[in-house]
């Protein structure tokens, strides 16, 4: 005979609930994946964080453009032939490369040709500036593209004595100078003894269109990028030019989806309806906001009927996929807020579901997580980037073993009066709040985000997900499956589900019930430490955060039902999602209010939240 | 002052434990104030009714049936009981003894059938307080008597009267009260601990504070779920003569294992298993009865 | 039968009023009549600190009135007591008229401030002192009896009913911090004048404020031993210890708690009342969790269910908070902290529990039942 109450504890999935947290995932999925079309997803590394990390970055990114290149790269280093080599681009991107080139001698043999056009700009004719000019950007110097800029910007000088081309610094009555192509500091000089290279307007027109195309033709993808995007709706011919001559080599999904939209704005000017139609529809649907901005301009000036149509409609969908993509970007900013919640809330899950204890101090564990992770990080100043990965174990274990403390020392005189647990678990977060501040500051402390955390997932033009938050999202989804196999598959799961079920039986049956009790605590409380850390890199970490989370916890785990580590998933990312969508119009502290008082509503209409236990077990 | 009408809104709103089958429920009770001979009586205030047990019985269960997570404790049930009888009901563990209680005093609700006290009154529409109040006294399982309390205060808050909050405030006890409660102590022999805490007696004179407080109710039906468990012959032989003093006055539903118990009392036996009637009958007819003897033993 | 009929039987409540009593006896005559220079003489601030805990006092005996005797523990009537205190606040507002900062006759200054150019509805008659006394206990009556009423009927108990208290007041807390609400955003209410034309800096003005400070409490103290005396003290009582059994017997267990509850939340407010002119302001932080949490193991120190335990607890307590955080302000978290450890897990009764032992063992040693009974 079947038991005639099967106890709905976490054990009894609510396969409802797997379904809605299964399809709210794959529905984000699918989206970002509609919404981005190509399957070019784009690092942007945040380079402000720490520059030797985003140099790495920079160079693990260059590797596949430039197919074979480093070995070669070395080989140069290494023989200082790189001249001979067949190799004739320079590795941009390697800095043992750029430091070797300050060593005069070493890259000698390629430098007669750029330097001989770069002493030619001090010159007074401009004809011969010009044909200076045109040598450097015809020389392939990586520098080159650098040199013209300067040029164009009028930086570049050459001083008096011996016609040496520099950058000049105006400071105080004189000029700092700067060796042009070594960078090489020349001292200070008087005002007049640099003088500044003019250039007129034919020349500027020129250096413009050989900046494009030299910038365009960079080996660096990301250089071509953004070369590229700086030519949408500011084209001129020359420029144009260059675009075209770059489209038919270039490789790149993202670059030619950019240089064919900069053709395409360009391309709106056309003479011809028919011109500015194709143009039309070239940039199509794009998300640049420059694509939108070229389509009004030609909206308000448009005379020819079909093509006005056209731009319209093209408007419109621009303007419904930018929705799109506001509406995706609002959905993950909601599971971001769920999934800190669910962080937040499923080691309370633990205590509070499985065991029926009230711990107050769920949010101090979780700030002790957070701290630990700050103490990991002072004793590895040197690998913040790796220090997650001592942290989450250290946090487990530092917050678990709090946890075992306090269930040993408190919570097991207690069992059984929820409400002085309640009280008594209250009063150790307030020592242990007091005591971080006594130890370490009563002031907030600085957690670092390793360089892998920051930066962010361009999915499209319109829209990037910062990598902090889609870790954080992905990790909370981790410990969930972890907490979930924990129970499930484990001896101590199937004895802490025991024991919540039914305690005599399970002691009768040789569950050693209070080690279980400690450990399923220390469970409990190691979570809410992991779920510190993942914390320490979204917010503030000080003595009071923990109190931020405590009562959003409980929500949480109340609006999901009691003993259900599903309702616990399905109700955070349910609320993060219903805060975040609701904060446009609300503004973010009512729509927390808000949010409070639905599950306030909530609860008086469901007790037991939403995936209850039914049967005798739940009527206790 | 009458007590506030109650709405189909307000019963539906009943009991959220079980909200699952609220739908289902707002369906039925829809449907039942659809029929045709009964049209608009969800105006009426349904324990404002007159008991009505002029066909006989008092208690009518028909077609019950509850499940718990898919498991039927209660299956298409159907039972009867009679103005003034005394009925024991019997069955192994898990036959629904417990839940038929739970059901008919409004604490659990049922998926569906009916379930009417006299012919009129529609238990199912009725809350917990109400129940109690048209004469339904439940003395449950586990004794619970209000342990902080003394036994006599005990025995004054179950006492019949009016029980809504304001009167409950000013209430003062009358001599007339005061007498029956000091009567009913005697009937329970607890007069010499009248003035003791409630937590302070032993199992059995528990078992016996809470029939007092029955009595105190002076509830029509009686619903006694295992009164004799860890008492002694002497007090089961005394529990059995109050007991049969009540029939005729009372109706009685004992629920009980002590087949000896059961014996000394009852007239009529209903035999529950799996939550449906395996057999009604004389004790000597249900003994006899081939398919009780393989549940109670077969197994 | 008298007015001191409900304290029958409760001689702790006996010497609890006779000490309260005395005090407002002695201490106008320390503060006005003893003169300034007299090592005898009590300084106005003091006056104000007593009055201050004797409001707390009241608080901690509606907490008790819920908590101790109907099982209910609310971990939000600090948000009927900041919801009291704020209508006074609004009161005390308007009376300072045009010698707020900015000068306007009727706007406060925070809306002047805020550009606000007329006042808004809700602000409306409360220059008028008895509807704002009204609205003292009407607010959170109101707020306490829609919230009840929603919990009760659903039959939200126990740990459950603690949170969503607990959300309730930290969600009032969110909304009061905010400037669109109208109440004074973060600063609150305060830079309050006078009361009924009387001065607040005045010491015969705090000297009134304390008195009245005890006759509430002595009257809140009084109403809550007549309810539990009464049978519906002891039904209260009945749905702490056997809520279902209590429901089988034919009472309204939810119209029970309802009245109760709500009659509690009106006592916290007028104990909100009669802090705010005494400590001179009134601010969202009044309702944070953390409040209504600490003012929950006031009760416990005391003993719960006892009643005048809670007076005591309330006043240990806050002496204890004054002293250390005067002394030694680091420590005051830990012996908060501590204290909630060692009562829950060593003082289950609280100091008035301690009384009534020591009691009990100078009348006669315990009977078995009695030992039994103490489990």
């Amino acid at each position: 005979m079947r038991h005639p109450y099967p106890s709905g504890s976490h054990a009894s999935t609510c396969p409802a609930a797997a379904l809605v947290a299964a399809s709210i995932l794959v529905a984000l999925l699918l989206a970002c994946a509609a919404v981005g079309q190509t399957a070019w997803a784009q690092t942007t590394a945040d380079t402000s964080a720490r520059p030797g990390a985003a140099a790495a970055g920079a160079e693990t990114e260059a590797v596949p453009e430039s197919d074979g290149a480093p070995p070669s790269a070395v080989r140069a280093r290494l023989d200082g032939t790189a001249k001979a080599s067949a190799e004739p681009e320079p590795e941009p991107g390697d800095p043992a490369r750029r430091l070797d080139e300050q060593v005069p001698g070493v890259g000698a043999p390629e430098q007669p040709s750029l330097e001989a056009a770069l002493a030619a700009l001090s010159e007074r004719s401009f004809k011969v500036k010009e044909q200076a000019a045109t040598d450097i950007a015809a020389s392939g110097d990586p520098r080159a593209a650098d040199l013209l800029k300067a040029l164009l910007d009028g930086d570049l000088y050459y001083r008096k004595d011996d016609g040496r081309i520099v950058r000049a610094e105006r400071t105080g009555d004189g000029w700092t100078l700067t060796e042009a192509l070594t960078g090489e500091s020349l001292g200070t000089v008087g005002r007049r003894d640099a003088k500044k290279i003019t250039i007129n307007n034919p020349m500027r027109t020129k250096l413009r269109a050989d900046l494009a195309a030299l910038t365009l033709a960079s080996p660096d993808p990301a250089v071509r990028f953004s070369a590229a995007r700086e030519m949408l709706g500011t084209a001129n011919t020359a420029s144009l030019a260059a675009l075209e001559t770059q489209l038919a080599r270039e490789e790149n999904a993202r670059v030619r989806d950019a240089i064919e939209l900069a053709l395409a704005i360009a391309g709106l000017e056309s003479e011809t309806p028919a011109g500015r139609l194709a143009a039309v529809d070239a940039i199509g649907s794009s998300l640049y906001p420059e694509a939108r901005n070229a389509l009004n301009r030609l909206i308000t000036a448009e005379a020819d009927a079909v093509v006005l149509a056209a731009a319209q409609a093209a408007r419109a969908d621009i303007e419904r996929r930018l929705k799109n993509n506001a509406r995706l970007e609002t959905l993950f900013f909601g599971l971001s807020l769920g999934s800190v919640l669910v962080l937040a809330a499923i080691g309370l899950a633990i205590t509070f579901g499985v065991m029926g204890v009230i711990n107050m101090a769920h949010g101090e564990l979780i700030m002790l997580g957070a701290y630990t992770t700050y103490l990991v990080q002072l004793l590895m100043p040197n690998a913040i980037d790796y220090s997650l990965f001592v942290a989450i174990p250290a946090a487990f274990l530092v917050a678990g073993l709090f946890g075992v403390a306090i269930e040993r020392g408190v919570i097991r005189f207690l069992y059984g009066r929820p409400l002085e647990t309640l009280l008594a678990t209250f009063g150790i977060s307030l020592i242990l709040q007091q005591l971080v501040r006594t130890i370490i500051s009563a002031q907030n402390v600085v957690v670092e985000n390793p360089s892998w955390m920051s930066g962010s997932l361009a999915i499209n033009p319109a829209l990037s997900l910062t990598y902090n938050r889609v870790y954080i999202l992905v990790f909370a989804l981790l410990v969930f499956v972890a907490l979930l196999l924990t129970l499930r598959r484990t001896a101590l799961g199937l004895q802490v589900r025991a024991v919540s079920q039914n305690r005599a039986m399970a002691r009768a049956m040789g569950v050693r019930s209070a080690r279980v009790d400690a450990l399923t605590f220390g469970l409990g409380a190691g979570i809410a430490g992991v779920a510190g850390v993942a914390l320490s890199q979204l917010t503030n970490v000080g003595p009071n955060m923990g109190q931020a989370y405590i009562i959003d916890s409980f929500m949480v785990v109340v609006f999901g039902g009691v003993g259900n580590l599903w309702g616990t998933l399905v109700a955070g990312l349910t609320l993060g999602v219903a805060n975040k969508l609701m904060e446009p119009w609300t503004g973010a502290v009512l729509a927390k209010i808000l949010v409070l008082v639905f599950i306030i509503l909530f609860i008086q209409w469901r007790p037991r939240g939403l995936f209850p236990q039914r049967g005798r077990a739940a009527e206790g | 002052m009458s007590p506030p009408m109650h709405t189909e809104r307000d019963l539906l709103r009943r009991d959220r434990a079980f909200d699952f089958s609220a739908q289902q429920q707002a369906w039925l009770q829809f449907k039942e104030s659809m029929r045709r001979d009964r049209t608009f009586d969800f105006m009426i205030n349904v324990k404002d009714l007159e008991l009505d047990v002029s066909h006989g019985p008092i208690l009518y269960i028909e077609d019950l049936s509850v499940s718990f997570d898919g498991f039927k404790a209660i299956d298409r049930l159907n039972f009867y009981v009679d103005a003034g009888e005394l009925r024991c009901v019997i069955g192994p563990n898990g036959a629904g003894k417990t839940t038929m209680m739970d059901i008919i005093t409004g604490k659990t609700r049922p998926d569906a059938g009916s379930l009417y006290f006299g012919q009129k009154i529609d238990l199912l529409r009725l809350s917990e307080p109400e129940i109690a109040e048209i004469g339904i006294g439940r003395k449950f399982q586990k004794p619970t008597v209000f342990e902080h309390h003394r036994v006599f205060e005990n025995l004054e808050l179950a006492m019949a009267g009016d029980k809504r909050v304001f009167p409950t405030l000013l209430a003062r006890l009358s001599g007339a009260q005061r007498d029956r409660i000091d009567e009913v102590l005697n009937i329970i022999g607890l007069a010499e601990q009248a003035g003791r805490d409630a937590g302070s007696l032993s199992h059995g004179q528990k078992q016996w504070l809470e029939i007092g407080m029955l009595l105190m109710q002076d509830p029509l039906l009686l619903l006694v779920d295992e009164p004799v468990a860890g008492m002694t012959h002497q007090e089961m032989d005394r529990t059995a003569e109050l007991l049969l003093s009540l029939q005729g006055k009372h109706s009685v539903v004992v629920v009980e294992h002590d087949m000896d118990f059961v014996r000394s009392i009852a007239r009529r036996v209903t035999v529950l298993h799996q939550g449906a009637v395996l057999a009604e009958g004389s004790m000597d007819q249900v003994q006899n009865d081939p398919r009780v003897v393989e549940v109670y033993l077969g197994e | 039968m008298g007015p001191l009929t409900p304290l029958r039987g409760d001689s702790g409540g006996q010497a609890m009023l006779g000490v309260l009593l005395l005090v407002a006896i002695v201490v106008p005559v320390l503060n006005l009549v003893v003169p300034e220079g007299s090592p005898w003489h009590m300084s106005t601030y003091t006056v104000t600190l007593l009055g201050k805990y004797l409001t707390y006092a009241l608080l901690a005996v509606a907490v008790d009135l819920v908590w101790g005797h109907l099982g209910i523990l609310s971990l939000g009537h600090g948000a009927f007591f900041a919801l009291g205190g704020y209508a006074m606040g609004m009161y005390l507002m308007r009376q300072i008229g045009d010698r707020g900062v900015y000068g306007d006759p009727v706007l406060p200054d925070f809306m002047v401030f805020l550009n606000w150019q007329e006042l808004p509805w809700f602000w409306q008659g409360f220059d008028m002192f008895w509807l704002a006394a009204l609205m003292v206990v009407l607010v959170p009556g109101v707020l306490a009896l829609v919230f009840g009423w929603l919990a009760f009927r659903s039959r939200v108990t126990g740990v459950y009913l603690s949170i969503i208290t607990q959300a309730l007041t930290y969600a009032l807390m969110l909304a009061f911090f905010r400037n669109e609400m109208g109440f004074g955003g973060n600063n609150g209410l305060t830079d309050f004048k006078d009361m009924l034309g009387f001065d607040l800096q005045a010491s015969s003005t705090r000297v009134a404020l304390f008195l009245a400070s005890a006759l509430a409490l002595a009257l809140g103290y009084l109403a809550c031993r007549w309810i539990l005396s009464s049978r519906l003290g002891r039904v209260a009582v009945a749905i702490r210890d056997a809520e279902a059994r209590t429901r089988f017997i034919g009472y309204r267990v939810d119209r029970v708690k309802l009245a109760i509850w709500t009659f509690s939340a009106m006592l916290a407010g007028i104990a909100g009342a009669l802090y705010v002119p005494q400590v001179g302001i009134i601010n969202p932080g009044e309702f944070s969790p953390l409040n209504s949490i600490e003012l929950v193991v006031w009760v416990a120190v005391g003993g719960r269910a006892t009643l005048y335990g809670a007076v005591i607890g309330a006043i240990v307590v806050n002496y204890g908070k004054t002293y250390l955080t005067g002394a030694f302000p680091e420590a005051w978290l830990f012996a908060l902290g501590g204290l909630f450890v060692l009562v829950t897990l060593f003082l289950p009764q609280g100091i008035a529990g301690l009384f009534q032992r020591l009691g009990r063992r100078k009348a006669a040693p315990p009977s078995p039942e009695q030992a039994g009974e103490a489990t």
